[in-house]
């Protein structure tokens, strides 16, 4: 606290009432459901039939899970490269589409196409479409005497083109950018013209630096949303995590287990123990943050 | 300036929102009232008419046209018996099972329910109202056929009504295998005749492959070629041997190029007809249920012919058995045992009901039912009825559900071929791992 | 100079020009596909099809005996407007709180909130299907929408949060001085100057209400509440027979309203309201 206010000292009752929404919601819709899974994580649970306790053993048995195993090779391989790629092709199309370009609200649409057919059912062929075999791309390839791969059914390549096409859907990310980018205000802009400063200039001290809780904001949620990918690889491998696992995210797998395997409790502990990773991962970059996130409403702390 | 267009345009949409949220009130109302007629089980007290009505939810996956066939017979049921309501809750296949199982774990499973391959995974957990004590009063099995009735009776108990017989066939493209000059395969052929023609395709047809690997489903009948089936009494009921033989079996067929490179089978979705390698024209035969004919014939222009499955040399046996298309079962959690129970035998009994249905869901499997429809069938459905019937003929071998575990043993299944064909693993080494993860996922089933 | 600029400018077109209709390509196959016969989708899958048709429309729009597809449409507006409106207004409720009200055990309520988003859906739904079990509410809109007007979509809490934060403290204190109570610097002074996030999250939440399959097939159960992405998956069966040709008409019906509200709402996230006086 910078300076007692008057409101700001006795708005303990305030701060609760606006709060009261969300206080309703987490407490009757949210954290019930959450103990039950945490408690359903230790008992072998089929769905059909009453949940038995069995300790640590769902734990255990992660362990020697050979298919666990390559989901956490699999999420972890994708977060790596996919949330930074997203992120600065999610930046530098907000940057180029901000301003100065006639037509632009017809571009932004257009870009923002790739993430709203995202949720379509039709997109599982036009993803076979585009990279089967005998897919535009390859076709395009060949015109190069290039013999392309089966992009989504090979194995060695299935991961890196669920990358790619996570980067093409960048348009969450691209209009939460734009969204920032206008925040910034223009009078600084102009008094860094008066002051010549160069656009890329302008871009290091004004733009960036004011665009710093976005992007942080944009980190966070990246991170949460890479390590619990699931809609395209279900789409893409048939909802298998196939071929030969290369596409088994983790999520995949544990909603594999929970409904199609009847294994709700193994499911949950897997649940947990994603829980606890994004937890201290999330508390890594928030400690971080305060290193170089910039907040008008003064310095990086909460 | 813009910003009074966008309060404006706010404004609006709150105004249509407020407008439909009105008109449809009424609609979810009704829906709601419907709901707690079901669970309340108060209709003796209940005073005007619609609350007395017994009601029956009834789910099923299916198309477009089994939908409208569904809900016209449904309509047909209500006409007759004036006090039944039937709630109809219906979908794609897509997320079906899942919401089934959600519904079942928090007790608001519907009455009625449409079940495939894996009905041995909820009558394993006792879901499933048994069947036994309505035989021969509200359900009539004299005219259904006895393969039917075996094929969803578990130990003695009879756990649901088979919509109609499927047989798995072998899908040719006929039009592929005329434009390479191969003559279509005799009555009789064997695995040795099937590598041979799948080799012949490859070389002979530029672009087409001779086949993709087998299913589950040839798995099953490539063990009772054997003299074996997949599982008894919890446990497999073959070993290594069978195992390495049916790995090494697809193993010789790709050797001889008869095989679609595993890049391009792995693309492709199972059970999908417009999706399948068959209809791009990337292999020229393909394993399918007989129902799906008309699937794959509306999907393209090229001529397709169904034909049986390939026969062991060594033993002569073909092992492909007549199975259950699609179940219905009955909740064993039901208010109204007795008249879900009448509306199943309705289903598939009743020839005006079973007139309405056809065989969309594979051959009626009450005879007299067959007999009525048979004469008036369209062509699709004779060459289906006709393939059943072949393989009615010369089937040695009992239908019996896929492992426990229905879903997990085929996923473990696919990724082993992959893992093959992809060259991860040797034969010998997928064999192995086969072995011990299914003897896993038995034992984890029969606890 | 003046020229070397237009070229620059000119390039910068060309270039933003290819990767869009790299973009649109998606788009207009699915228009494309849909005016195909249903033999040709699959066998002659380019743009240019060799015959046309408008079959698959009056096909797919006339879904079942008992709904067409209007049904759905309007039921998808119904949940997806009132999730807008319940998120703008308990999501931004929330993120004030969290942004700028001092109230003891903020921290661990902010944490407590960031975690919900952490646990994978699918291990809480079944609790979750019960609760409104109990409730009576299934085969209704409410467990669609009662959770978004309980502020449970902690993604945009967090969102709203970043961006009001990013608002000079010295306006609520100038306004303090003039006598504002903190509702009403809520209402005068953070709502107006979140409008761009606020713009983004009715965007985001329409679009992903308009899209939810799974949640919407878990609670409606009966064609008349059925919405569009239930809808499209009637013609769909895995197993069976499936009608693409009436699934890519929809699925064209369908992105046209997400499309119009993007292109109304975005201009008014880059170019709409004036932020001057944010320094006042």
């Amino acid at each position: 606290m910078l300076i007692k206010r008057n409101p700001l000292e006795s708005s303990n009752v305030t701060g609760y009432l606006f709060l009261l929404p969300w206080f309703i919601g987490f407490f009757g819709l949210i954290v019930g459901p959450m103990f039950i899974s945490l408690y359903l994580s230790f008992t072998q649970y089929d769905l059909l039939t009453p949940p038995k306790w069995i300790g640590w053993q769902n734990y255990i048995d992660l362990f020697g899970d050979r298919r666990y195993i390559a989901s956490v090779t699999v999420t972890l391989r994708f977060m790596i490269i996919a949330v930074p790629t997203q992120l600065l092709a999610a930046l530098g199309v907000a940057l180029l589409l901000n301003k100065g370009l006639r037509g632009l609200g017809i571009y932004r649409t257009a870009y923002y196409i790739p993430s709203l057919l995202g949720g379509s059912v039709a997109i599982a062929l036009l993803w076979r479409n585009l990279f089967g075999m005998n897919g535009l791309i390859n076709q395009v390839l060949a015109i190069f005497g290039i013999q392309g791969p089966g992009w989504v059914s090979h194995p060695s390549y299935a991961l890196y083109t669920l990358i790619i096409l996570a980067t093409w859907q960048f348009g969450a990310s691209m209009v939460i950018f734009l969204a920032g980018l206008k925040q910034v205000p223009t009078e600084l802009y102009e008094a860094a013209e008066v002051d010549g400063a160069n656009k890329t200039r302008q871009l290091m001290s004004i733009t960036l630096p004011l665009l710093t809780p976005v992007i942080f904001f944009n980190l966070v949620i990246e991170v949460i949303k890479s390590v619990q990918v699931f809609a395209s690889a279900y789409i893409v491998s048939g909802g298998t995590g196939g071929p030969v696992n290369s596409t088994l995210f983790y999520t995949l797998y544990l909603y594999q287990r929970a409904f199609n395997y009847f294994d709700m409790g193994y499911a949950s502990a897997m649940a947990w123990i994603l829980f606890i990773f994004l937890a201290t991962l999330t508390a890594i970059i928030f400690w971080s943050s305060k290193h170089w996130v910039y907040y008008e409403d003064g310095g990086g702390r909460k | 300036m813009f910003k009074r267009s966008l309060w404006i345009t706010m404004l609006l949409v709150f105004l249509f929102v407020l407008t439909t949220a009105c008109t449809s009130n009424t609609g979810s109302n009704e829906s709601v009232n419907d709901g707690n007629n079901g669970n309340d089980d108060n209709q003796g007290e209940a005073n005007n008419s619609d609350d007395e009505k017994i009601e029956l939810r009834m789910s099923w996956w299916g198309g477009q046209e089994r939908h409208d066939l569904t809900l016209q017979v449904i309509e047909l049921f209500e006409e007759r018996h004036p006090e039944v309501k039937i709630v109809a809750e219906y979908s794609g296949f897509d997320g079906y099972f899942d919401r089934l199982t959600t519904q079942f774990a928090s007790g608001n499973a519907p009455d009625l329910i449409q079940l495939g391959g894996s009905v041995n995974d909820y009558v394993d957990r006792d879901v499933l109202l048994s069947l036994n004590d309505y035989v021969g009063s509200e359900l009539d099995t004299s005219l259904i056929d006895e393969s039917a009735i075996n094929a969803a009776t578990f130990n003695g108990n009879l756990y649901a009504m088979s919509l109609g017989t499927n047989a798995r066939g072998m899908l040719l493209n006929k039009s592929v295998f005329d434009e390479a000059g191969i003559p279509l395969p005799d009555d009789e052929w064997t695995w040795e005749d099937y590598t041979e023609i799948a080799s012949q395709i490859t070389t002979s047809v530029d672009g087409v492959y001779g086949t993709q690997v087998g299913s589950p489903n040839i798995f099953e009948y490539f063990i009772n070629q054997r003299g074996k089936v997949l599982h008894v009494d919890g446990e497999l009921g073959f070993d290594m041997d069978d195992a390495l033989a049916w790995f090494q079996l697809w193993e010789d067929i790709g050797d001889q190029e008869g095989l679609v490179p595993p890049e391009i089978q792995a693309a492709a979705p199972e059970g999908d007809a417009g999706q399948s390698l068959i209809v791009s024209r990337d292999v020229a035969m393909m394993e399918i249920p007989s129902n799906q004919l008309g699937s794959f014939m509306s999907a393209s222009e090229d001529e397709f012919v169904i034909h049986i499955i390939p026969y062991s040399s060594e033993t002569g046996i073909n092992g492909v058995p007549l199975r259950p298309s699609q179940h219905l079962a009955v909740n064993a959690n039901t208010e109204h045992p007795e008249w879900s129970v009448k509306f199943m035998d309705f289903f598939v009994n009743d020839l005006e009901a079973t007139a309405i249905l056809e065989s969309d869901r594979g051959v009626p499997v009450n005879s007299d039912v067959r007999a009525m429809l048979i004469p008036e069938m369209d062509e699709i459905s004779s060459r289906i009825v006709e393939y059943v019937d072949w393989v009615s003929a010369s089937s040695d071998a009992d239908f019996i559900p896929f492992f426990p575990g229905y879903n997990e043993s085929g996923d473990l299944f696919q990724e082993i071929h992959e893992s093959i064909s992809f060259g991860f693993m040797s034969v010998e080494e997928g064999a192995e791992v086969f072995m011990d993860e299914l003897n896993a996922i038995m034992a984890r089933h029969a606890d | 100079m003046i020229s070397s600029r237009k070229i620059s400018k000119l390039l910068t077109h060309l270039f933003i020009i290819v990767v869009g209709l790299l973009m649109i390509y998606p788009v207009l196959w699915l228009i494309s596909s849909s005016m195909k016969p249903e033999y040709l989708i699959f066998t002659d899958p380019g743009l240019w099809s060799r015959e046309w048709t408008l079959e698959n429309y009056w096909k797919g729009w006339h879904v079942t005996r008992e709904a067409t597809f209007g049904t759905f449409f309007k039921n998808s507006f119904l949940i997806s407007t009132i999730a807008v409106i319940a998120n703008l207004v308990t999501c931004s409720m929330a993120a004030y709180a969290f942004s700028r009200i001092n109230f003891a055990w903020k921290k661990f309520w902010f944490a407590c909130m960031l975690t919900t988003i952490m646990l994978p859906s699918h291990v809480t739904l079944i609790p979750q299907y019960s609760i409104f079990h109990q409730i009576g509410w299934i085969n209704t809109i409410w467990p669609l929408t009662v959770p978004k007007m309980l502020a449970t979509d902690a993604f945009f809490i967090f969102l709203l949060v970043q961006f009001m934060r990013g608002i000079p403290r010295e306006l609520d204190e100038s306004a303090t001085i003039d006598g504002c109570g903190l509702v009403k610097i809520y209402f005068k002074i953070i709502l107006p100057l979140s409008m761009p996030a606020l713009i983004t999250t009715a965007i985001f939440t329409f679009m992903w209400t308009w899209d939810d399959f799974f949640s919407q097939l878990l609670y409606l159960t009966t064609a008349n509440n059925f919405t569009v992405p239930l809808g499209l998956r009637l013609f769909l069966d895995a197993e069976g027979q499936s009608t693409w040709g009436a699934v890519f008409a929809m699925s064209v019906l369908s992105i046209l309203p997400v499309l119009t509200v993007f292109f109304v709402f975005q201009k008014y996230i880059v170019d709409g309201i004036a932020t001057s006086g944010i320094k006042g």
